[in-house]
């Protein structure tokens, strides 16, 4: 079985063709991350052009909140760091990011103005704390080559304390290690270039390694089922810790390939169910991490296309060395 | 067909939201715009603009008044969370309002969530926004209490884990919060101290070891316990024993897991893999104790190379 | 009729039960209503006139004919459904203690409507502590396996609207003159401090076999075993002692008969172990206020609603195959469409093709003045215990079973408990072994309950601390040397007792057989007064619900042709918008959705 990518860009492109149906309408609040899985899912199969670029820009102006100063999901709706990052790595992908030229001081306020004293995000004005808050400023931030290190360091602190006994990190300190959020430390961390950091690296390694099932898939804790986004919340990780042969990648990507719908495009979390643009887009990035199926390479901190980040393809660059390469190109510390 | 059905929803649907989001714009904070919010969010939990609406019509209502009518309201928005947890246990945005309501609120009754806790963790015990939630309250009420106090509840919670991993082995869950707990525990200050294990690490690791040797004979394929001793035979407590304390204690284990292994392997014919792996671990601090190198690590790692080939590459890796 | 029956009838029509109906009213006060139409009832039952023509009539509204009237119904099918009593239920049903007097009368004259039974015995010492009416007594009581075809059917159906469940976890198994309990989850056997750490690794790996038999692989490897019993496969593969392999097949798996063959005991312990934990941590549920005859009732209503008609106090006398006329005891009649199904209990005075009943079940039912908590466990007002084969002094060749209800399960008053009795034992015999096994759950429940009781040095190893933090005693051998010598401080009053045999002619196993309903179809001459009358079956030996949706399903295709259509209907209502009413502010969200999850567990 191999990739069918017609079909999947198909299904992307269907994706806004749904508005006779009540669930377009009922995921508003996930739009721009939505238009950032399908953005990002075409730019791997070099179909990006297949958004129209004018439109796409229309709606992230039009999403962008006036009284806080950060991109909300949809039109009228609240900024949030969440969305705020999506329409950034938006912007990149599309290579435009000067159309918010004019804005880039409100929104650099409302990003900062959201770290608190341990160094941690909030996501918006409501207190909500999470190191998925901490990674999407952070990578906000360097997207603006806005970094400083009054705002890393304190960060990267809040970070180490997410850490846990088996090596994993967790939403906040104390919290139970879980693939994604440890994705999102060790994310934030590559952008820091502080991964020297992490303490117990071996424990770290086992403990991802040992999430690849009997079946192919990965979880995203210990005795859970498979799900195909883990694909890349675990393969980004051991990535960016230089270990993505941990795991076995062709029983991964014969996983990955048979959630595919092959008749509506698209990809599922298991084998035969319903699909969505989160676990195509995820599923799709496990495999361009991975190097199959002539996918254009995806960078495993930013979650965009590589080249788009560093102008050239990362021949043999191992993915250690180019993350220690990042800040320089971000212009950080 | 869908399509004819959905067409009327979507403009009832539109248009309210609409009404709603007009309603935000023009800081409208009436009971009747209070009650649209939640009509909506009713039918789309996951709308956070309208959970931000909701907080600030709260927030301006709260201005005036004094703590108990504040209270008032928060008691009625918490049954409101309540209802809409019980039908989305696992949405980020609900679990939010209610952490936020509570930090307006001075006279919060933390056992009524404590019991909230307990019912979800029952139906699910390993959600892990509930978990969270749970430590976020333990948190809460340990601000008022003294030292003494505190080291108690934290008691009570280790007890707690123990009560969730007795109903279910696999709850990892659980065994995070445990490790967490065991910690703080050993922590405290003296004056507490008596309460766990006199503050005896080698005592409580041979009365660990116990429940840790039950749950992998009940069931050896479960990854949460081995993930455990791992962190039971770490350093963590390694470093407090004495070296004989600590050689006993990394030798009973691998005797242990050996007499499983050669169990589990002589019905099956081959070898489990977590005894292995968790065997490699124990002969590599044995050597760390003892500081005699043992060709036994490598021949497990080969023999997993062999057996758990998906992750052959980490064991090549970890061979001496 | 005599006049005696003529009385006892009287009597049985003025007392009575509560009505479902009665108790939970379709629309309940304050309640608004539904987007779904609510399941309204059956508060009028009693027509005054039986109606000209119907598709089908069913006589008897025993669980399985009310589950087919309402698959009948809900189908499109005119219903006609009679009962020759003044109540519902059948050979299923739930009766006070005057409507039992009045059943046992007309059981021992042999009344039509009271066929398939025999030798009612009942003792009643003291008549007047009973208050009759405090009493719900089932005929055939039965416990639900949380995983059942029943239990779907109950929520597709929405009958579960009209009931409500109660859980049950203790299973009890007699051995060694003592009760042991088992442990049988993962939980159980983690804690269980009595099993050596690799009597658990065995345990597990059966537990474990158990739940993945019906995988591809584990078939395959099974096919070995098909005829090999079920006690030889597991203590030879699984080294486990023979008190381990008896709680096993009869207790978790509630085995009527000795000698199983693997594939039976394996896939009883599977319907045990896959209930467990559906909705909490217990494997079966039962009705409140009653068990099949409550489930009954419901699904009578149910049937009221797609249409059905109901008419009690008819009992049919003939009929006439050839211009498809039935006749009721009363004069009237009616034209029957398609197929005339009856109760082997309620066939007409001249039956001829009454299916044989070659099996018997002894039933033993008390009401004793004890709570039996002791038994439950916590939170819960019921329990099974069972006598595995050879347990008891009176050397039983079959188990006796016992379904325990306590005052909570609101079928007695407080302070007492119903224990239903029964095996597939024939005769004098069953009646002996219920005899002993009842003296020993009396010794037993006194034991219990007396304070200080114990005479034996317990050591802590005797002693398991159940997760829960209750204690339990588990080393049965010391206990039951101590039983043997125990006397008794008080005696068990007994307020009620009844012993009565059933007949059937399912065979002990639970399943129907769907040739049974072919040969039943095939026989008789044609001018016998129940010529091609098609008969269902007075219920099997089975505790559980198991076999009642199989056989109503397995009538509904003799008549309407198969069972594609067997209860194929959708009540969730996807047009069902929350947004619907917003313009004029009315409620939006329905919440009666919910209310199944809210009663059983919080489900999540």
């Amino acid at each position: 079985m191999s990739l069918d990518k017609a079909k999947h860009i198909a299904y992307i492109k269907s994706l806004d063709e749904q508005k006779q149906f009540i669930e377009y309408w009922l995921s508003e609040h996930l739009r721009m991350n939505g238009v950032y899985w399908g953005a990002c899912a075409l730019f791997m199969m070099k179909a990006e052009d297949e958004f129209n670029k004018a439109d796409l820009v229309k709606f992230i102006l039009n999403c962008y909140d006036e009284t806080n100063g950060g991109f909300g999901s949809y039109p009228r709706h609240d900024a949030h760091l969440l969305s705020t990052l999506s329409a950034l790595q938006l912007l990149k992908m599309y290579d435009c990011l000067d159309v918010i030229d004019d804005k880039r001081p409100q929104i650099l306020k409302f990003i900062t103005n959201l770290q608190l004293p341990d160094g941690s995000f909030q996501g918006d004005r409501f207190g909500e704390v999470d190191t998925r808050f901490v990674y999407t400023a952070i990578q906000s931030l360097s997207i603006l080559e806005s970094l400083t290190p009054e705002i890393v360091d304190p960060a990267v602190d809040f970070i180490i304390q997410c850490q846990n006994f088996d090596g994993g990190f967790g939403l906040v300190p104390g919290s139970e290690s879980h693939s994604a959020q440890i994705f999102t430390c060790l994310a934030t961390l590559a952008i820091a270039g502080q991964l020297d950091k992490i303490k117990d690296r071996d424990l770290l390694e086992w403990w991802l390694s040992d999430r690849q099932l009997e079946n192919g898939g990965l979880n995203g804790r210990p005795e859970k089922l498979e799900d195909v986004c883990y694909s890349w919340w675990v393969m980004s990780s051991l990535s960016i810790l230089d270990r993505l042969d941990y795991i076995d990648g062709e029983k991964l990507r014969a996983f990955i390939l048979e959630c595919q719908d092959l008749e509506q495009g698209g990809i599922s979390d298991r084998p035969g169910n319903q699909v969505d643009v989160y676990h195509t887009n995820f599923g799709m990035a496990g495999l361009s991490l991975l190097g199959y199926e002539d996918l254009v390479p995806i960078d495993p901190v930013y979650c965009m296309p590589y080249v788009i980040l560093h102008g050239l393809e990362p021949h043999s660059i191992s993915s250690t060395s180019l993350v220690k390469r990042l800040p320089k190109i971000f212009g950080i510390l | 067909m869908k399509i004819h059905k959905d067409a009327p929803k979507i403009t009832r649907y539109r248009a309210f939201v609409d009404k709603v989001l007009r309603h935000k714009q023009a800081q409208l904070y009436t009971e009747s715009a209070f009650a649209e919010t939640a009509k909506l969010l009713d039918v789309n939990p996951e709308l956070y603009t309208i959970w931000n609406y909701r907080r600030d019509i709260l927030l301006d209502w709260f201005k005036p008044d004094t703590p108990e009518a504040t209270h008032e309201l928060i008691k009625q928005e918490l049954v409101f969370t309540v209802g809409h947890l019980k039908r989305f246990p696992k949405c980020y945005w609900i679990w939010n309002h209610r952490k936020w309501c509570l930090e307006y609120d001075s006279l919060t009754n933390w056992d009524n969530e404590m019991v909230l806790i307990d019912k979800f963790l029952e139906a699910d015990s390993r959600n892990y926004h509930v978990w969270q939630y749970r430590r976020y309250v333990i948190d809460r009420m340990k601000l008022a209490q003294s030292p003494k106090q505190q080291a108690q509840t934290d008691l009570q919670e280790f007890e707690y884990t123990t009560k969730q991993i007795s109903k279910d082995i696999s709850n990892y869950s659980a065994l995070h919060n445990r490790s967490r707990l065991i910690k703080l525990l050993f922590e405290r200050s003296p004056e507490c101290a008596t309460l766990f294990y006199t503050k005896n690490k080698h005592g409580f690791l041979v009365e660990e070891w116990k429940l840790a040797q039950n749950a992998f004979y009940t069931d050896p394929d479960d990854s949460s316990v081995w993930i455990y001793i791992k962190w039971l035979l770490g350093d963590y407590f390694l470093n407090d024993l004495t070296k004989d304390q600590a050689r006993e204690v990394v030798e009973n284990a691998i005797q242990d897991i050996s007499k499983l292994n050669a169990l589990e392997a002589e019905e099956s014919s081959h070898d489990n893999q977590w005894c292995l792996k968790t065997l490699v671990f124990l002969e590599q601090q044995l050597s760390r104790v003892t500081g005699v190198r043992s060709e036994k690590k490598n021949q497990l790692l080969e023999k997993l190379v062999q057996q758990d080939t998906i992750r052959a590459k980490r064991y090549q890796d970890a061979k001496d | 009729m005599s006049a005696t029956v003529e009385s006892s009838r009287k009597l049985s029509t003025t007392e009575r039960r509560p009505s479902m109906a009665e108790r939970r009213p379709s629309m309940p006060a304050g309640r608004r209503p539904s987007v779904i139409p609510h399941l309204a009832g059956i508060e009028e039952p009693a027509l005054p006139t039986t109606p000209d023509q119907c598709d089908v009539l069913i006589c008897g509204t025993g669980l399985v004919e009310s589950v087919l009237a309402a698959a009948l119904s809900w189908q499109g099918s005119n219903v006609l459904h009679v009962d020759s009593n003044p109540y519902y239920g059948d050979t299923s049903s739930t009766l006070t203690i005057e409507q039992i007097k009045a059943w046992c009368h007309n059981v021992n004259i042999n009344t039509a409507g009271f066929r398939g039974y025999s030798k009612a015995l009942l003792y009643i010492p003291r008549p007047d502590q009973l208050n009759s009416r405090d009493y719900s007594i089932d005929l055939t009581p039965r416990v639900m396996f949380a995983r059942s075809d029943l239990l779907s059917l109950l929520l597709k159906s929405r009958v579960y609207r009209y009931l409500e469940f109660q859980s049950l976890s203790s299973f009890h198994t007699f051995e060694n003159d003592s009760f042991g309990k088992m442990s049988s989850s993962k939980e159980e056997i983690f804690t269980d401090q009595s099993l050596s750490l690799e009597t658990k690794r065995h345990l597990m790996k059966f537990m474990k076999l158990v739940l993945e038999s019906d995988s591809p692989k584990s078939v395959k490897e099974l096919e070995a075993y098909k005829t090999t019993p079920f006690t030889e496969f597991i203590e030879a593969k699984y080294k486990l002692t023979p008190a381990q392999v008896n709680e096993l097949c009869f207790t978790l798996g509630l085995s009527p008969i000795p000698n199983i063959l693997t594939p039976e005991g394996l896939s009883r312990i599977r319907r045990y172990l896959t209930s467990f934990s559906v909705y909490g941590t217990f494997p079966v549920l039962y009705s409140k206020f009653g068990g099949p005859g409550e489930i009954s009732q419901g699904f009578c209503r149910s049937a009221a609603v797609a249409g059905a008609t109901y008419k009690l106090d008819s009992q049919l006398q003939s009929y006439d195959s050839k211009k498809k006329i039935a006749t009721f005891t009363d004069g009237s009649t009616v034209k029957v469409t398609e197929r005339l199904v009856c109760s082997p209990s309620q066939a007409p005075a001249n039956a001829e093709n009454v299916p044989d009943k070659q099996y018997e079940i002894t039933r033993l039912i008390t009401i004793v003045s004890k709570s039996c908590k002791e038994w439950f466990s916590e939170g819960e007002s019921a329990a099974v215990v069972v006598f595995p084969p050879n347990s008891l002094p009176s050397a039983n060749a079959f188990p006796v079973q016992v379904i325990i209800m306590g005052s909570g399960s609101g079928c007695c008053p407080n302070g007492q408990c119903i224990w239903y009795l029964s095996t597939v034992e024939k005769g004098d015999k069953a009646r002996h072994d219920l005899e002993t096994a009842l003296l020993k759950l009396e010794e037993s429940i006194l034991r219990e309950s007396e304070d200080g009781g114990f005479d034996v040095d317990l050591t802590d190893d005797d002693v398991v601390v159940r997760p829960d933090g209750n204690v339990s005693v588990i080393n049965s051998v010391k206990l039951g040397k101590s039983f043997k010598e125990f006397v008794p401080k008080e005696k068990l009053t007994f307020l009620f007792k009844l012993m009565f045999t059933q007949f059937t002619s399912v065979e002990p196993f639970g399943v129907v057989n769907e040739n049974i309903f072919k040969n039943a179809l095939n026989q008789g001459s044609e001018n016998s007064v129940d010529h091609e009358v098609l008969y269902s079956n007075m219920p099997s030996a089975e505790v559980s619900y198991d076999g009642i949706v199989t056989e109503a399903k397995l009538l509904y295709t003799s008549i309407v042709g198969s069972d594609d259509d067997f209860f194929d209907v959708d009540f969730e209502d996807d047009d069902e918008d929350p947004l619907a009413g917003t313009q004029n502010d009315s409620a939006i969200v329905d919440e009666d959705d919910e209310e199944f999850k809210d009663e059983m567990d919080f489900e999540l």
